[in-house]
């Protein structure tokens, strides 16, 4: 009994050490963010802010416009995981319910793409824009991001099973396919479009490098590029990188604490579980 | 990044066969299938094929250039010892991030599942760094390894050891972004092997315990077999996504010091859009595709005992 009882010490323990190394760099980097920059050089370093202020998010917020990246990113982010949980839910309906010839071979397609590196398919794709005339806008973010392997491969084994009698009742009514789509496998299929929605969403607010390269207006950027621009401040104005490092991670955090439960459902149910 | 989690094999009782006959059917499926077809032609299929293609090529988007330039780029991509520094940097740091995150990843696992209480605070917060955005973590950790106001050398310097150079030194710096990764998503390991521990029958402990099995033995002879699904899925994708590492080097290091942390991915990186070579670029990438598929397939074969 005691012997158990030090177990759970020793594991308490250990697992209280990795929670703070995980812990410390957001709690300091935060306590950063409200540090005066020459209280951020000074030596030996402070660790609670001495003089509290608000100064690096004001100037985060309007010298390098991180309010407008924080929009951008989120508009682009509800966009895109809105029309690719609707693409997604289309083609897993498809894949899930129809029969017709050629079936597997798109399906295969559709999964053999899912195991390409991205390096493979990138250099193409800016070619593609360049012949399109995209690159510089959202379109070459939002149309070849219209459809999703994992999304539509996720809905696929969600609707396959689905109890298959209010499809039939629905189509014995005379409801017609798209009609029995939108008023019954929609609303069915909210467990796995939720999950769906986190991994799309996250993917989206995380997304650098192709943003990166198509968009050219200073006005058009994400937030990820707005964070990779403050490396320019790096030398110079260290509460600005701390304040804007702060401003791109907080929230997200923030969701995920409030959401947790279908965070990590949504890994369970899409992973493990098949 | 949260990883995409794919499992094939795992196929649902088609329950509804043929409906070829319903004329309502096919006002559905002409319209979806070919969208859907469309839509893979040319946002994936054509761009690979296309970069195979222009592997042949001296390709230059921006003066407009695409010739038939034979096999003269893998031609100089295998005579280059920064091809082959390239492709060993790339398998370092896969390898040791693969290996850190899955043993790290299922020692914590196996401590959260074993505690009485607490064990959802802990998931939580080691789930934390997976959730927030790549580019800021790596700017997050570039500042942690500074080495005048960092808080790696200030934590040291706490223990009395001497400030290091981290990401400035040539020795530390792939290291210190495979730390950094491995703090960052180790979290994402943690929550499927919790999930497959919580799916391991009590009776199998009881028996073996009876049996006169130790805690290693259990571990080895219980546990381990009863995960195995779960710890061939983290090693495989895994390998795939670190592989393909960028971000975290981009803004680390961008390849420095020197070359010590120029990956494979990063040299395809510098000659598209740095360089706007897009021959050689296609050239490198086709030399990565062939390797992440050899590894890919090997270990499909040597994790789990069967092919993809």
């Amino acid at each position: 009994m005691t012997s158990h009882v030090r177990t759970q010490a020793a594991m308490l323990l250990v697992l209280s050490l990795g929670a703070v190394v995980i812990l410390v760099p957001f709690a300091w980097m935060m306590l950063s963010s409200l540090k005066p920059n020459a209280e951020l050089v000074q030596l030996p370093p402070s660790f609670l802010p001495e003089q509290p202020t608000f100064a690096n998010y004001v100037r985060v917020w309007t010298e390098i416009a991180f309010g407008r990246y924080m929009w951008n990113s989120l508009w682009l982010a509800t966009v895109k995981t809105i029309l690719m949980l609707y693409t997604s839910a289309l083609a897993g309906y498809l894949f899930a319910v129809y029969d017709f010839r050629g079936k597997r071979l798109l399906f295969g397609l559709v999964l053999a793409t899912m195991m390409v590196p991205w390096p493979v398919t990138i250099i193409a794709q800016y070619q593609q824009m360049l012949w399109f005339g995209w690159i510089g806008t959202y379109t070459a973010l939002i149309v070849p991001a219209l459809m999703s392997s994992f999304g539509i491969f996720l809905m696929r084994q969600f609707i396959a099973g689905l109890p298959s009698d209010l499809i039939d009742a629905a189509r014995v009514d005379g409801a017609s396919e798209y009609g029995i789509f939108h008023r019954i496998i929609l609303p069915l299929s909210r467990a796995a479009a939720s999950a769906l929605a986190i991994f799309l969403f996250l993917w989206s607010w995380d997304d650098f490098l192709w943003p990166y390269l198509m968009l050219l207006d200073d006005a058009d950027y994400v937030l990820p590029i707005g964070v990779a621009l403050l490396q320019g401040r790096y030398e110079v104005d260290f509460g600005a990188v701390f304040a804007g490092m702060s401003l791109s991670i907080v929230p997200v955090v923030v969701v995920y604490v409030f959401l947790q439960r279908s965070f990590i459902e949504g890994i369970a149910f899409s992973g493990v579980k098949g | 990044m949260i990883q995409p989690i794919v499992r094939t094999d795992v196929q649902p009782r088609s329950r509804r066969p043929a409906r070829r006959g319903r004329l309502g059917a096919l006002e559905f499926v002409v319209p979806i299938a070919s969208g859907v077809l469309l839509f893979y032609l040319v946002f994936m299929l054509f761009p690979i094929v296309y970069t195979f293609v222009g592997s042949f090529f001296d390709w230059r988007p921006f003066q407009g250039r695409f010739e038939f330039h034979g096999l003269e780029h893998y031609r100089a991509l295998l005579g280059d010892p920064e091809f082959y520094r390239g492709m060993r940097i790339n398998l370092t740091f896969t390898a040791g991030v693969v290996i850190a995150r899955t043993v790290v990843g299922l020692a914590i696992a196996m401590a959260i599942a074993s505690l009485r209480f607490g064990a959802p605070f802990f998931r939580t917060v080691y789930f934390l760094p997976v959730v927030a955005p790549m580019i800021s973590i790596s700017l997050l950790w570039t500042w942690i390894y500074d080495p005048s106001y960092g808080l790696a050398n200030q934590t040291l310097g706490l223990f009395g050891l001497p400030a290091l150079r981290w990401l400035k030194d040539p020795d530390l710096a792939l290291l210190g972004i495979m730390v950094m990764t491995v703090w960052k998503e180790v979290g994402y390991a943690v929550v499927i092997f919790l999930a497959a521990l919580a799916g391991v029958p009590r009776s199998l402990y009881e028996a073996a315990t009876i049996d006169g099995a130790n805690a290693w033995n259990r571990f080895i002879h219980v546990t381990l077999p009863s995960i195995r699904p779960a710890t061939a899925f983290v090693v495989v994708t895994s390998i795939i996504t670190y592989l393909q590492t960028f971000g975290q080097i981009f803004i680390m290091t961008k390849g420095g010091p020197g070359t010590s942390t120029t990956t494979t991915v990063y040299q395809i990186y510098d000659e598209a859009f740095v360089l706007f070579d897009f021959g050689t670029a296609s050239a490198l990438s086709m030399m990565l595709f062939v390797v992440i598929s050899v590894v890919t397939i090997v270990n499909f074969r040597f994790v789990s005992g069967r092919a993809p």
